[in-house]
């Protein structure tokens, strides 16, 4: 081909060379220009690296623990009856590692060390007990049943919906807490902010007792028909319907939110 | 006659004297007066009882409830009941459960009033006394939490100083900055429980801040810096 390119100069020769380097500079540039455009809206940068594990689990409950330094935690819950769970880890940026074991009792643990961002995703079974921690960055639980605590230490945001889950705690520091869903008769469902917002809506039929709180926040529970056994400008301790639930809401520094679902 | 014997009956004497029959003879009347005409100290006691009775007279008058005359009835004639048959002589409990004092009204109002004294000072001691005891039982409750949350804490606080040097910079400023903003609410708070050291609800706050400051410490060991 080099030969051919370095060809004797021809009408015609000539007319095909240019052609073709017309189109090899062009195919060229318009790599590199969607390389460009790929690397920056492609939702994982460049150089992300990523870790995909299952984990098989005896069937019933497990525990799942996972721990993330600066990312997402994300939890897919899949049926109850799955054996499995499956982790999805994007690192993002900086040095991290993931380390991964599970206990002779089926137990899983996912924990980030190292400086760095990582967005997880796992899928689990419904009915595993979920406790996740990262130090910024949001977590997000959605149609879950089994108990949870999700934390996050500095600055993020926790979502809870549509759980169907007894036992649920969420806390952070900086961060908001949104919680929308039904209520389980007998379930405890604590939600706590230092100096975030929690933002909280129940079905109009929910059933609970409340404790909310806030130091420095304001208080809008107006949403709900409910019985005051204490209300105060900052605490109040009430009662909705049977009142067959716990609800504990606080804040020392935030605003709290009740809304009935629509 | 004896001061013992007159004191037991200037009452019924008293009585006497005002208005007549008293359930004393008149020679039982003449030796009491005799006596108290020598006699201070049971003049004394005459002169308190006659001021009682002037005090009583001032007093509204009162119905008794109809439950009280049925009740007075019912006793006196079971008194009538056990008295009729004739009875072994009584023990030492029968005679002190059987004892019935005699009171003419004045002493009778006297008594009342003493016992209406008595009951409002042991009211009013009462209250003061489960207030205060509320709030030591508040205060040393707090302590004992206080100080076994402070406890846990300085542990993980310990733990954490020796580990804090090799942290990344930024995460141990941003540590440094929550931890502070959780010591001054919680400086805040006493200072308010310092003001109204009864609030309970001030008392929570405290605690409540504590447990964050704990699950903060917690939260940073569990990741491992």
């Amino acid at each position: 081909m080099v030969e051919w390119m370095k060809a004797g100069p021809s009408p015609r020769g000539s007319a095909a060379g240019g052609r073709f380097r017309f189109a090899f500079i062009g195919s060229v540039v318009w790599t590199i220009f969607f390389t460009i455009l790929y690397s920056i809206f492609s939702p994982f940068q460049a150089g992300a690296e990523s870790t995909n594990q299952v984990f098989p689990i005896p069937s019933g409950t497990v525990d799942v623990e996972v721990i993330n330094q600066i990312g997402t935690i994300r939890v897919i819950s899949a049926n109850v009856h799955t054996e499995k769970v499956v982790l999805n880890a994007q690192q993002i940026s900086g040095e991290t590692r993931i380390n991964t074991s599970q206990s002779p009792t089926g137990k899983v643990t996912i924990e980030v060390g190292g400086r760095g961002m990582v967005n997880i995703e796992v899928v689990v079974p419904a009915l595993a007990r979920l406790d996740l921690l990262t130090y910024r960055g949001n977590i997000e639980v959605r149609n879950h049943v089994g108990q949870i605590r999700a934390r996050v230490a500095s600055d993020g945001d926790i979502f809870f919906s549509d759980l169907r889950s007894t036992a649920v705690e969420g806390h952070c520091h900086y961060g908001n807490v949104y919680f929308s869903g039904p209520l389980l008769a007998q379930g405890d469902y604590r939600l706590k902010s230092f100096t975030g917002r929690l933002d909280v809506s129940f079905p109009a039929s929910a059933d609970f007792k409340l404790s909310a709180a806030t130091h420095h926040g304001g208080l809008d529970l107006h949403d709900f028909p409910l019985r005051y056994d204490l209300e105060m400008r900052d605490i109040v301790e009430a009662v909705s319907g049977l009142g067959r639930s716990n609800v504990l809401l606080w804040t020392q520094e935030g605003s709290i939110r009740l809304h009935r679902q629509m | 006659m004896e001061c013992k014997t007159v004191r037991a009956s200037l009452s019924d004497y008293l009585d006497g004297q005002d208005s007549g029959p008293s359930g004393l003879s008149n020679s039982e009347m003449h030796k009491i007066q005799d006596h108290l005409e020598g006699c201070h100290s049971c003049q004394n006691l005459q002169l308190e009882l006659m001021e009682i009775r002037t005090a009583a007279r001032d007093l509204p008058l009162r119905t008794p409830p109809r439950a009280l005359w049925t009740r007075i009835v019912n006793e006196i004639e079971m008194e009538q009941a056990i008295a009729a048959p004739p009875a072994a002589p009584p023990g030492w409990w029968e005679k002190l459960t059987g004892l019935r004092f005699t009171l003419s009204l004045p002493q009778m109002a006297g008594a009342a009033a003493l016992a209406i004294i008595l009951m409002t000072v042991g009211v009013l001691n009462f209250r003061g006394n489960s207030s205060d005891m509320d709030f030591t039982r508040l205060q040393s409750a707090l302590l004992r939490e206080e100080s076994t949350r402070k406890a846990e804490i300085d542990r993980k606080m310990e733990m954490i100083n020796e580990r804090k040097a090799s942290w990344d910079p930024a995460f141990r400023a941003d540590f440094e900055r929550q931890l502070n903003r959780i010591e001054e609410s919680i400086r805040q708070c006493r200072k308010s429980l310092e003001a109204s050291p009864n609030d309970l609800n001030q008392v929570q706050k405290m605690l409540d801040l504590y447990e964050e400051k704990s699950k903060l410490l917690e939260d940073v060991e569990r990741l491992k810096w």
